[in-house]
C-alpha cells in the first residue's frame, strides 16, 4: 500500500499482501452479503442469458483495474499491477461466494455446473468490487498516503468513474429484486418524472456538499451551473445508463417497451444517484 | 492508463522470481493466477454452454419417489426434473388418485423455479391412501422467468 513496501524485504511485503487479502475477503463479504441473501440473485444465476453473463464478467475486469487506481491493495501505478489487483479481488470474491452459497445450500453437490457457475459468477461481480474497495477503505493506517491523494482529488473522468462505481455500489443491492420493475408499473408517468427530478436535486445537494467543506479543492467557486452540468447532470446520465445495463443484464427488460425501460431505469436510478453523488463519501 | 511502465512484474510471473523493485509479492501473483483461472474457466464454460446448448421449451418430468402416511394425510414425495436448458418458472405439478377414469382426489403444487437440467423435490398430500388407487403425477403449466 505504501510506496516504501517495494524496497522492503520479501516477508514484509508478503505479510502486507496477506493483510490486504484478508481485507479483500472482508470487503467482498460486506459488499456482497445483501446480494448473497437475495433470492432473485440465486435465480438470476441460472436463468441469466449466457452472453449477458459473459459480458458482465468481461466488464468486471477493466472496471476493477481502473478502480484499483483509486483504492487498490497497494498503490498501483502500473497497468499490470492494476490487472493483478483485479484478479486477486475476483479470486477473493469467488472463494467467498462459493463458501457462503455452499453453507446456505444455495449451491450443492449434484447441481448442474451451469447453475453453480451462474450463481457464483453473478455474486463475484459485487463481491470483487467490495474486495477492491475494502483494500482502500479498511486499510486504516495506510490512509493518508498517495492512495488517499488520488482518491481525494481525482481527475474529472476519474470523478465520473467513481460516481459510476457509487451507483453500482448502491444500485446492485436492489437491481436484482422484482420491486424495481414493480415500482415502475405502480408509478404513473408524473411520479416517474418527479422521481427523476428528486434524484437530480438530491444528487446535486450531495455533489455540492462533497465539493465544498473541508476540502482544499478549487480556489474559486465553480458556480452553480458549472457544478450542476458537469457533475450532477452528467453523473445522472451515467447512473441511468448503469441502471439500464444492470436491469438488462438481469433480464428485466424482456418484452419491455421504451417507456418501461425508462421507467425502471429511473426507479433504479434513484438509489443509484444517491450512491453516485455520495461516492466520495462512501468509497 | 500508463501502460508499459511496469514490465518487470510481468517477467516475474513466468519465472516466479521477484525483482527487488517489484511491489507485487509472490503470493499476490498466485492469488491473481487463481482469479484469472476462475474467470477463464467461467467464461470458457459459459460460452461453451451457450454455443452447444439449444434454448428450447422446458422438458419436464415428475415422478413419485415414495409415499409415507402422516397425521395430515398420505405424503407422496415427488421429484421434478428439467431435461432442457430452459428454466420453468411457476411450475405447476398435479397429482391425481384415479380409479378407472374418475379422479378420486387431486393435489397441486407450484414450484417457484425449476432451473435447467436440475431437479427439485416436493410433497403432495392426499387424504386417501395412494396405494389403493392409481397415482399420476404430471407437470401441468409453467411460465417463462
Amino acid at each position: 500500500m505504501t510506496t516504501g513496501a517495494g524496497s522492503r524485504a520479501n516477508p514484509g511485503r508478503e505479510r502486507q499482501f496477506f493483510i490486504g487479502l484478508a481485507r479483500a475477503f472482508a470487503g467482498s463479504l460486506i459488499f456482497a452479503l445483501p446480494m448473497l441473501m437475495t433470492m432473485e440473485m440465486w435465480w438470476i444465476g441460472f436463468w441469466i442469458d449466457e452472453w449477458r453473463l459473459v459480458i458482465l464478467t468481461l466488464v468486471l475486469i477493466p472496471l476493477l483495474t481502473v478502480l484499483s487506481r483509486f483504492s487498490g491493495f497497494k498503490q498501483t501505478d502500473g497497468l499490470v499491477d492494476g490487472i493483478v489487483d483485479a484478479f486477486v479481488a475476483i479470486a477473493a470474491a469467488a472463494v467467498m461466494a462459493i463458501v457462503v452459497l455452499f453453507i446456505f445450500e444455495v449451491i450443492r453437490f449434484g447441481m448442474p455446473a451451469r447453475e453453480i457457475i451462474g450463481k457464483v459468477a453473478l455474486q463475484t461481480f459485487p463481491g470483487s468490487i467490495g474486495a477492491m474497495l475494502a483494500r482502500g477503505q479498511l486499510s486504516g493506517e495506510q490512509q493518508g498516503s498517495q492512495d488517499e491523494e488520488i482518491a481525494q482529488d481525482p481527475s474529472y473522468p476519474g470523478e465520473l468513474f467513481l460516481m459510476g462505481v457509487g451507483a453500482i455500489f448502491i444500485g446492485l443491492n436492489v437491481a436484482p429484486t422484482e420491486e424495481i420493475v414493480l415500482l415502475s408499473y405502480m408509478m404513473g408517468p408524473w411520479q416517474v418524472i418527479a422521481l427523476a427530478l428528486l434524484s437530480l436535486i438530491l444528487m446535486h445537494a450531495f455533489v455540492y456538499a462533497v465539493n465544498f467543506p473541508g476540502q482544499p479543492q478549487l480556489a474559486e467557486d465553480p458556480g452553480f451551473w458549472s457544478l450542476f452540468m458537469r457533475f450532477t447532470v452528467v453523473g445522472y446520465a451515467i447512473v441511468l445508463l448503469i441502471s439500464a445495463y444492470l436491469l438488462w443484464t438481469f433480464g428485466r427488460f424482456e418484452g419491455a417497451d421504451l417507456e418501461e425501460v425508462l421507467g425502471a431505469s429511473i426507479v433504479l436510478g434513484f438509489p443509484g444517484a444517491i450512491g453516485a453523488a455520495a461516492a466520495r463519501l462512501i468509497l | 492508463m500508463n501502460a508499459p511502465t511496469k514490465s518487470p512484474p510481468r517477467k516475474s510471473e513466468s519465472s516466479r522470481q521477484i525483482h527487488p523493485g517489484s511491489t507485487t509479492s509472490k503470493w499476490e501473483w498466485v492469488a491473481a493466477a487463481c482469479g484469472l483461472l476462475l474467470v477463464l474457466g467461467t467464461l470458457g464454460y459459459i460460452v461453451y454452454y451457450a454455443l452447444t446448448t439449444e434454448a428450447k421449451i422446458p422438458d419436464i418430468t415428475a415422478e413419485a419417489i415414495r409415499t409415507e402416511p402422516t397425521r395430515g394425510g398420505h405424503v407422496v414425495q415427488f421429484r421434478a426434473r428439467n431435461h432442457s436448458s430452459t428454466t420453468a418458472a411457476g411450475l405447476q405439478i398435479t397429482g391425481e388418485l384415479r380409479q378407472g377414469s374418475s379422479v378420486v382426489e387431486r393435489s397441486e403444487i407450484t414450484l417457484d423455479y425449476l432451473p435447467p437440467f436440475s431437479e427439485r423435490e416436493g410433497g403432495l398430500i392426499f387424504q386417501e391412501d395412494p396405494a389403493r388407487y392409481e397415482l399420476r403425477i404430471a407437470p401441468k403449466a409453467y411460465r417463462e422467468p
